[in-house]
């Protein structure tokens, strides 16, 4: 392969190196918050488009925060991981049916009811 | 991951450090030494430590002679350093090539050429040098690392690493290309990420790239291409991304 002098850039088996240790559920995960914070998508069209199911956003979810969720205590650990399952299965719910709409409607009342709400750990 | 920025002089000494290395150092005007120059353009700029780790890790990859050359301009305002063998072939080639130059009051540094031999890619040359830079950067209060990505698939990888293309023109022929490669289903959320973004910003200069390089047939689509990109240092989002990947073990 011929290193064309005229042709200014850095290699990608460069920045290839840089990114060997980031996991694929990371870095797909973190496009799709992107995607949805920015406007591009909801998050039920950015998980179709990025093909990441629900349950691995939940988990990348987990693992970005799991220095915060880890300074509370386990009981309130189980509430900020229910927030995050309720984020991803909230467009999907729609088409619960009526006892998986309860389930959805009661996880929503205990995340949504929990003093912390008032801190950082519902933005994800 | 945070780095703090650290002062530094740049004296007669670390021209000495330089020298040493074998770099040859070329300035505009000719009577105005180095040390004149840097600590006054490119405040708490350690490039002698750069370039001294740069020599540690990258001469061994090579038998062949390698060319050292430090270009400056003191009216243009810009500093060159060349570290690089003397091949063209791309499986040979070591090189680290960077500009850095002042534009509209701001710092900006221009990643010309990094690269490794074949041999020595992926075997941990990298990071070291990437994380001596980033400090750098941040100690200079360099706002913009620009690169022009495209060698050896660098189209894909550095729009991983969330630098935004600059110019409209090429995201436009790579949107093409994506319509000639990627299927119906495919080419909906890249024509999608094209249409708002520039819908929302007529003209815009930071295209997510990041956006496109994560979504099902664009890999190969953008690894195929060619563009000017740029990472902003004082971006928290791009930066954060950016020193966590140089920054992991």
């Amino acid at each position: 392969m011929s290193f064309d002098l005229k042709y200014q850039s850095d290699h990608g088996s460069t920045g290839e190196e840089l990114i060997m240790n980031v996991s694929e559920l990371e870095e797909t995960g973190a496009v799709v918050e992107k995607a949805v914070r920015e406007g591009y998508f909801t998050l039920a069209d950015a998980l179709s488009a990025y093909r990441l199911s629900e349950i691995e956003y939940v988990a990348y979810l987990l693992l970005k925060n799991k220095g915060k969720l880890e300074v509370i205590d386990k009981e309130n650990q189980v509430v900020g991981a229910l927030y995050y399952l309720v984020e991803a299965f909230h467009a999907p719910s729609a088409s619960f049916d009526a006892s998986g709409k309860k389930v959805m409607k009661e996880l929503e009342t205990i995340v949504h009811t929990s003093p912390l709400r008032d801190n950082n750990l519902f933005v994800a | 991951m945070q780095i703090i920025a650290q002062p530094y002089t740049f004296t007669a000494a670390d021209r000495q450090r330089i020298e040493a290395l074998g770099y040859r150092i070329e300035g505009i005007p000719a009577d105005r030494p180095l040390e004149s120059f840097v600590p006054a353009l490119f405040p708490n700029f350690d490039l002698a430590g750069l370039l001294e780790i740069i020599d540690k890790l990258f001469a061994p990859t090579t038998p062949l002679a390698i060319q050292r050359r430090i270009q400056y301009n003191i009216p243009a305002e810009t500093l060159h350093f060349i570290f690089r063998n003397s091949t063209a072939n791309e499986d040979e080639a070591v090189a680290f090539d960077r500009v850095v130059l002042r534009k509209g009051g701001e710092l900006l540094i221009k990643h010309m050429y990094c690269l490794v031999p074949l041999p020595y890619q992926g075997k941990g040359l990298i990071k070291p040098i990437f994380q001596a830079s980033l400090q750098q950067y941040v100690n200079m209060g360099i706002r913009k690392i620009m690169v022009h990505a495209g060698l050896g698939g660098g189209g894909y990888t550095w729009a991983r690493h969330g630098f935004v293309a600059v110019e409209p023109n090429e995201v436009q022929t790579i949107l093409n290309d994506a319509y000639n490669k990627l299927s119906a289903n495919e080419i909906t959320p890249v024509e999608r990420i094209f249409s708002k973004y520039y819908s929302d910003h007529p003209a815009g200069g930071e295209f997510p790239m990041i956006l496109w390089a994560n979504l099902p047939g664009m890999k190969e689509v953008l690894r195929g291409s060619d563009w000017n990109g740029s990472l902003d240092l004082h971006n928290p989002e791009q930066f954060r991304n950016f020193s966590n990947y140089v920054f992991r073990p």
